[in-house]
């Protein structure tokens, strides 16, 4: 239990009888920022995102996306790597690709289930029959949720469980190899499949294993994936941004080169529409104008997490100003906030590489120095061998160069 | 290159605006420890609720920490480890309902963005370093000042007549309005 230090009771000073009219309006004003605050929230679910239909279609990844749904249909079975940078949207379009395939479930002949790795154990430690091994439960939960309580359990159920039990009590969680409980499980996986949807297809979308330490995701999923493809089950799988670029030829193989990448949205003239109208979906124009939402695209880069943050951000400074809608000056004081943020602990050489990118607009990536600076946002990546800096960190370049 | 310093009550109005959204804040403080308690006094005024301070005093406790209290207010203070937070990898089990503010050095925010780009990412633009109010620029202070004044249609001394016969709205804002006056013993006396 945590150990609290000291609870702090509200104090009720307050209280005292409310002037309705004064209440009425700051409650009113209050409770509309506060609803603001749930749908510019970066930190919210992207699922309830998505259900709430506040995504919009990205038509200019479209095409990487649809592919994905597309190949799934075609080869259910097959397996997939989804890179991007972060905040680039990779778990909404993980939901997305779920979306497609479950309202068309019927025509594909196939079942869709999302499993969030970072819930089923810690990243730093994820290795070998993991994935399986979450596969397989996630089967089991949803065989126990379809039997109904008066039938007894098919045998495979059984079988698989008391297989699930024994390779938990047989490895500890740091074992260094366990690639042969992966292949134990595989039969398992493949008897639960056909138990549970008969001869159709089961296609498991892992997501945040982009968060474990990229050195070791290979070793950790390539004898999952592979028990995956024994058992005919079709797999996405959310990787580290550095296999954008540094994808060794084993991982490509293990994915049958099936690497999709998300860009994040260069606000040109069709990327600020798209960008708008993700804002314009969470927020009403009378409080986020036109020349608003504008204005915060353009601060974001492109970067779809960085566009809900700015908005949030410049939304709690109007709030605190007083004002009823966002100005241009809260928002030039969010993009100032999201520009420091990305700026503290920035070193006198990354200065440097920053300055370089601005000035050539590309980048040479070279070793860790340059995959940091991508990994952390402060370089975004818009495809086609198109660098920038960040937006918000541009305008404190020089003064930080000054100080180096 | 340094973050804005923010004053306290304005860091807490913030803070109760997304209290119901579960979002995360970082706060970097000279004394975690103190700061941490000082935040949450504010953070409890504003919200009008109860806010418990929490020691992180094992770094890979956070998300254990975080699930076990995820419909309350919290403020959690890292002293020592707080660069080994596991802020990236436990990012999936630190969703929460109530709002959670996480105070460390300042010194360990220098590579927050590097050790955690995927929770710095997450939480957006919500790392900060306090100022006490009284500290607060002038320019900011006025401007403040100013759009309370203007929203509630008071001048200071009306508000200070409505607070003690009692008759002051039941705002978030009336309380920061009076600790900006410095009259936050208004407050106090009120709260006996």
């Amino acid at each position: 239990m945590p150990r609290a230090l000291g609870p702090f009771t509200s104090r009720k000073a307050l209280c005292a009888p409310r002037q309705v009219p004064h209440t009425f309006r700051a409650m009113s004003r209050l409770s509309r920022y506060r609803e603001l605050m749930q749908t510019l929230d970066p930190s919210g679910d992207p699922r309830a995102a998505f259900e709430s239909g506040w995504c919009v279609d990205r038509w200019t990844h479209l095409a990487a996306m649809a592919n994905v749904a597309r190949r799934l249909e075609l080869e259910p079975w097959s397996s997939h790597l989804l890179v991007g940078g972060i905040g680039s949207g990779k778990t909404t379009e993980l939901w997305r690709i779920h979306e497609h395939l479950v309202t068309s479930a019927d025509q594909i002949g196939a079942e869709c289930e999302y499993i969030d790795m970072g819930e089923e154990r810690p990243l730093s430690s994820i290795q070998s029959c993991d994935l399986v091994f979450a596969a397989t439960k996630r089967i089991l939960e949803l065989e126990d949720e379809r039997r109904s309580p008066e039938s007894p359990p098919p045998r495979a159920v059984e079988e698989a469980r008391s297989e699930l039990r024994q390779i938990k009590s047989w490895y500890a969680p740091d074992d260094a190899d366990r690639a042969d409980a992966a292949a134990r499980l595989t039969p398992h996986l493949a008897a639960l499949k056909a138990e549970l949807i008969d001869d159709r297809n089961l296609i498991l979308l892992f997501d945040s294993l982009d968060r474990m330490p990229p050195h070791r995701f290979e070793n950790a999923v390539a004898s999952d994936v592979q028990a995956l493809q024994d058992a005919k089950i079709g797999c996405v799988i959310v990787g580290p941004m550095r296999a954008q670029y540094r994808a060794t030829e084993s991982i490509a193989r293990l994915f049958d080169h099936n690497i999709h990448t998300l860009s994040d949205i260069a606000p040109d003239s069709t990327g600020l529409f798209v960008l708008a109208e993700v804002l314009r979906r969470r927020a009403p124009a009378d409080i986020l104008g036109d020349d608003i939402t504008r204005r915060l695209a353009l601060g974001s880069g492109g970067v779809m997490r960085d566009l809900i943050a700015l908005a949030k951000s410049a939304a709690q400074e109007a709030y605190v100003d007083g004002n009823d809608f966002i100005t241009p000056v809260h928002v030039d004081r969010a993009v100032e906030q999201l520009g420091r943020v990305r700026a503290v602990g920035l070193d006198g050489e990354q200065v440097q590489a920053l300055r370089l990118v601005r000035d050539k607009g590309t980048l040479v990536i070279r070793g860790e120095r340059e995959l940091t600076l991508l990994e952390t946002r402060r370089v975004l990546d818009y495809g086609g061998g198109k660098f920038v800096v960040h937006p918000a960190l541009l305008p404190l370049l020089d003064v930080m160069t000054a100080a180096a | 290159m340094k973050l804005k310093s923010v004053g306290r009550f304005e860091l807490a109005a913030v803070i109760a605006l997304s209290n119901d959204t579960g979002a995360w804040m970082v706060v970097g403080a000279d004394d975690p420890r103190v700061e941490g308690e000082d935040l949450a006094r504010e953070i409890a005024a504003v919200t009008m609720t109860s806010v418990e301070v929490v020691m992180i005093d094992e770094p890979t406790q956070l998300g254990a920490l975080s699930s076990a209290t995820r419909d309350r207010t919290i403020v959690f203070v890292a002293v020592e480890g707080a660069e080994r937070l596991p802020l990236d990898e436990q990012r999936s089990v630190l969703k929460r309902d109530r709002s959670a503010t996480l105070v460390m050095p300042i010194k360990a925010l220098a590579g927050l963005a590097t050790r955690s780009p995927h929770f710095t990412s997450w939480i957006g633009s919500e790392v900060h370093v306090v100022a006490e109010d009284r500290f607060l620029d002038q320019e900011s202070r006025n401007s403040r000042l100013a759009a309370l004044r203007t929203k509630y249609g008071m001048s200071d001394h009306e508000l200070i007549a409505s607070t003690t016969a009692g008759r002051a709205p039941e705002d978030p804002e009336i309380a920061e309005w009076l600790v900006l006056i410095e009259r936050g013993d208004l407050l106090q006396k009120s709260a006996r």
